[in-house]
């Protein structure tokens, strides 16, 4: 047999390789672990120092300028006394909030179709795919095709409509993929109960599935909001660089207009004088301000959703 | 068979906690050297519990606390002094499912020896092939060393897993219910194969079939609710048990 | 029972309520039919009017606008005339099925026909351009409320063609058409891209475009190598700052760190993730800039590929230590306990067993690293320097995102199509990164199915 050979050599003294001593009582660390740790460590001490110095920075610098004032006025490149970023808050919201009313009931049609009426062939297999791939594609991109389309083709000209449009297609895949997530991880068993009422499928639908799945429908959404606040690139040439005071509530969706990040872009570059740079550093902390507590909130949902489904 | 009768692992009192549960009572064993040692006993008595302090394997669950002694070779193994890594060594473990890495045959038996510094590799080539053929499976694998383990049937992947622990020269290997997963096929040549290591390694062995631990140990312990309730020759505790917790167990009528 | 005395009353009344509104979308859409004849768009040219009905713009061949240098035949565009024949064919069709009660199908055309003043309107901006190039003075084009009535006609009459199948069923293609939305703006984003990068370069040439060493938009030299060349590398140094410390912060997170660490560790890197990218431009421009100024006085102003990697290394940082972490947590617990019960440290572990095992997750996340990095415009604008500069460590770079950024704004004619051009070549680089994320996470999901 052949495994017997294999125990007789087992049996010659000769071990497989040579133990330094028997005893157990021989604890040391071995450099190279010592190292590895030690950059294990650094690695995440690094992250968290790159992040406090970012943060520290700006709002050292700029937090000092924040102030009521300076939330409330209106800005020019002129006036002295005109330095506010209200204009910009008001244009960001207007971003936002068109934006998600556009986006937010396509996306979640879309999330709703795809998961509970389109047959799981490979036609949805295709949109996924297709999603996933645009969810990659660079927000210049967005900007380029935004700007030819909406603002030449479709005649809306540099606008916040082109804008709103533009960020859309931006946020869309995102949007449906993460409502297709909550729709799918809605126990079937609750609409296999609502079904077994008598309930039509668009009632079990808007009635069970749409609400059970709702925090994380809301934390999409929440996410999509932080997104458009911290987008720039594709906002540049579609809503552009203006900051005039809207004249009229549905004037200024079709007038250009600067959001904060467009208006951090902008201070920045052109600042010249340390006062000027105050106002960068000031809008950059109210930008953080704001996505770190959307982001926080988008936690806190998501936070809920696990306990749900718990 | 019962002439070397030398203690190997001696285990005093020992109590273990998860958190607030105390999960081993009391446990004394004295297990001889060289020699099948079983553990068995019905599931959630404690005997994978026990046989995971012989190498610290409980270290990495939290919450978990042990009082009492563990000696090996009369060394205190939950002495600060202990070198966890070089116990872990000497005391070589086969899990209850094959676990082998998703590296090729070779690596798998080689990887124990290059974490303990052998780099040479006509040295590693010896290994191999030596613990290969220690654990039965070289006449099978030889001519697929370089290919993945994965794809070796579950019986293989499992004499892979002994051959990767013979790879580091343990004198102790600790097998906690080594065949479970395994088809009768691969068992038996599991137990051909402890056949073959019995009086060359301190073999402990948790097993929940009985006839397995008649056929193959020396020894048998018997769990129960955390405590040892018996631990004599495998023939006296199967001809004759002094407990009769342990003759209703192995006349099958609980477990 | 209530239910079974109403069902016949109930049938009745739903009955007559469908004939009701089949009845309606069939005035709607001889409404629709009606208004391509109706006055339809009314150019403004010069102080002047011409009106002219959505049939006469599909029918005649054009018109003559008389410059003070040149003169010329403005057709209208091939575009136009489709879609205004394809809303007509479908608005007759569509009043056609519903009369044969066949609502679903008619339904669909009347959505089309719907659409089609879109289309009219998006097709027809080449009208503009064709009159503003003969260099006579701006035309302005006015819809008049008959290309309106088309379009609300078309969406009313199309949901109550659905509605007459019942709640059911105009729900399910009220969601097919959002979906279909959704998917058709993504095929229009891909298509829309390829076909206004590729004229340019046509005309350029492939080989002038992509290997041209200069870009000098002013005498049409436009060459992209370097901006190319600059991407790459840029994409390339920030992977390799960056993945070796994204790799060992989620070892820390997933497999050394204490809960109490780890809870500290997390969110500053989901923080990070969560920064607007202005803003690590900002920071670049102010901290990185003047740091690598000062550090290579003579070599370099600071705005550089160098400050580009950093900032790009920063910036990745989330993305490789989330995946990284989902992947290593995803390595099976029984490999770390084969491998400690050898006697291997949990360091030797870490390295020698669970990376290994969870690389193609790494990798994956690593390729999408690669996408956000060269497709990252704002953070580099504001550091790079943006002279299209063969890549140096220490020299000004322009790159493929900031290339477009930078002269979208005035660009005009084969310029302007050559920037669409770069735009192509970074959808073709990013689609090349996607394709490959995706074959690696399949393949890592087969492994792990295993």
């Amino acid at each position: 047999m052949p495994n017997k050979s294999g125990v007789l050599e087992q049996n010659a003294p000769n071990a497989n390789f040579v133990m330094e001593g028997k005893s157990l009582y021989n604890r040391r660390a071995k450099p190279v672990d010592v190292v590895l740790k030690l950059l294990i460590n650094g690695a995440a001490f690094l992250c968290v120092v790159v992040l406090v110095g970012i943060l520290g920075y700006i709002l050292v610098n700029g937090l000092g300028y924040v102030s009521w004032k300076f939330l409330s006025t209106p800005y020019s490149e002129t006036k002295a006394n005109l330095k506010g970023i209200l204009p910009m808050i008001i244009n960001t919201m207007y971003i936002v909030v068109i934006t998600l009313l556009i986006a937010a009931p396509i996306g979640i049609c879309s999330a709703i179709y795809l998961t509970q009426y389109a047959k799981q062939g490979r036609l949805v297999k295709a949109i996924r795919f297709t999603t996933e791939i645009l969810s990659g594609i660079p927000s210049i991109l967005f900007g380029l095709f935004g700007y030819t389309v909406f603002c030449i083709l479709f005649r809306l000209q540099i606008s916040i409509l082109a804008g709103c449009l533009t960020m859309t297609l931006c946020i869309l895949p995102t949007i449906v993929r993460t409502t297709e997530e909550s729709l799918i991880s809605v126990p079937s068993s609750y609409k296999e109960g609502a079904f077994a009422l008598g309930a039509g499928k668009l009632r079990v639908i808007l009635g069970i599935v749409l609400p059970c799945a709702m925090p994380g429908v809301l934390t999409a959404v929440i996410l999509a909001m932080g997104r458009i606040v911290g987008e720039s690139a594709a906002l540049l040439f579609t809503s552009g660089l203006a900051y005039q005071m809207p004249k009229g509530f549905f004037q200024q969706i079709f007038s250009s207009g600067r959001t904060l990040t467009l208006h951090l872009y902008q201070t920045a570059r052109e600042a010249t004088t340390p006062d000027a740079m105050n106002i960068a550093f000031a809008t950059a902390s109210v930008l953080l301000i704001l996505v770190f507590l959307l982001n926080r909130l988008a936690g806190l949902l998501s936070k809920t959703l696990q306990k749900g489904t718990e | 068979m019962a002439t070397n009768m030398a203690t190997k692992i001696s285990i005093q009192n020992l109590d273990l906690f998860y958190n607030d549960f105390q999960a081993l009572h009391g446990i004394s064993l004295e297990i001889p050297e060289n020699q099948i040692t079983a553990f068995i006993g019905p599931s959630g008595c404690g005997k994978s519990t026990c046989l995971k302090t012989l190498n610290r394997m409980n270290d990495m669950i939290t919450g978990c606390r042990i009082e009492g002694k563990v000696s090996i070779d009369g060394e205190d193994i939950y002495d600060p002094r202990t070198d966890v890594n070089l116990l872990r060594r000497r005391a070589g473990m086969v899990f209850q499912k094959p676990n082998p890495f998703p590296m090729s045959v070779y690596d798998n038996i080689a990887y124990g020896p290059r974490v303990h510094g052998v780099k040479s590799k006509s040295q590693l080539d010896q290994i191999v092939e030596k613990s290969l053929r220690s654990a039965a499976l070289w006449d099978e694998v030889k001519d697929r060393l370089k290919k993945s383990a994965l794809g070796l049937s579950g019986g293989q992947q499992q004499r892979l897993c002994i051959a990767r622990a013979l790879a580091v020269d343990p004198d102790i290997l600790l097998m906690d219910e080594p065949t479970s997963a395994l088809d009768p096929i691969s068992t038996q040549k599991i137990e051909d194969l402890l056949d073959e290591l019995r009086g060359q390694y301190t073999v402990i062995i948790v097993t929940h079939n009985m006839q397995q631990a008649a056929r193959i140990s020396d020894r048998t312990a018997f769990f129960l609710l955390g405590e040892v309730v018996e631990f004599t020759e495998t023939k006296l505790m199967f001809e004759q048990p002094k407990d009769e917790r342990t003759e209703r167990y192995i006349t099958g009528r609980f477990g | 029972m209530d239910r079974t005395m109403d069902g016949q009353e109930g049938r009745e009344r739903e009955k007559r309520r469908n004939a009701a509104y089949r009845w309606i979308a069939a005035g709607l859409g001889a409404v629709m039919i009606l208004s391509f004849f109706l006055p339809y768009i009314t150019f403004v040219f010069r102080g002047l009017t011409y009106t002219v009905s959505g049939i006469q713009l599909a029918f005649v061949k054009g018109f003559w606008v008389v410059g003070p240098q040149q003169s010329g035949l403005v057709t209208i565009p091939l575009a136009v005339r489709a879609s205004i024949v394809l809303g007509l064919l479908c608005a007759v069709g569509g009043f056609v099925l519903i009369l044969l009660k066949k609502p679903v199908t008619a339904g669909l055309l009347f959505l089309l026909s719907g659409i089609s003043p879109l289309l009219v309107m998006a097709a027809s901006g080449a009208i503009q351009t064709a009159v503003t190039s003969l260099n006579v003075s701006q035309i302005e084009l006015q819809f008049l409320w008959p290309f309106f009535c088309t379009l609300l006609g078309g969406l009313i009459s199309s949901v109550l063609a659905l509605r007459t199948q019942g709640t059911e069923r105009l729900a399910e293609s009220v969601f097919q058409v959002f979906a279909c939305v959704s998917i058709g703006s993504v095929i229009l984003l891909t298509v829309y891209i390829i076909s206004a990068g590729l004229p340019a370069i046509l005309q350029i040439g492939l080989t002038q475009f992509l290997l041209g060493e200069s870009w000098r938009p002013a005498s049409d030299i436009f060459g992209i190598l370097p901006m190319i060349l600059s991407s790459i590398v840029g994409t390339i140094g920030a992977i390799v700052l960056g993945v070796p410390v994204g790799i060992l912060t989620a070892v820390f997170l997933s497999e050394t760190a204490s809960p109490r660490l780890a809870m500290l560790v997390r969110p500053a890197v989901e923080l990070l993730a969560g920064i607007p990218s202005v803003i690590y431009g900002f920071f670049g421009m102010l901290v990185v800039v003047p740091v690598i100024r000062n550090m290579f006085p003579e070599h370099t102003i600071g705005d550089s590929l160098l400050a580009v990697i950093l900032i790009l290394a920063i910036m990745i940082l989330p993305t490789i230590v989330s995946v990284t972490e989902t992947s290593l947590r995803a390595v099976p617990a029984a490999y770390r306990e084969a491998s400690l019960a050898l006697g291997a440290t949990q360091t030797e572990t870490i390295f020698k067993v669970t990376l290994p095992a969870a690389k193609s997750g790494i990798l994956a996340g690593v390729i999408l690293g690669v996408g956000r990095a060269i497709g990252e415009t704002m953070a580099v604008i504001m550091v790079a320097g943006n002279v299209a500069n063969m890549p140096t460590l220490l020299g000004t770079v322009r790159l493929l995102t900031t290339g477009i950024a930078m002269e979208m704004s005035y660009a005009s004619g084969l310029h302007r199509e050559a920037l669409f051009a770069i735009g192509l070549v970074l959808f073709v680089f990013i689609m090349i990164v996607n394709l490959l994320f995706n074959y690696i996470s399949k393949k890592g999901v087969q492994i792990h199915a295993e």
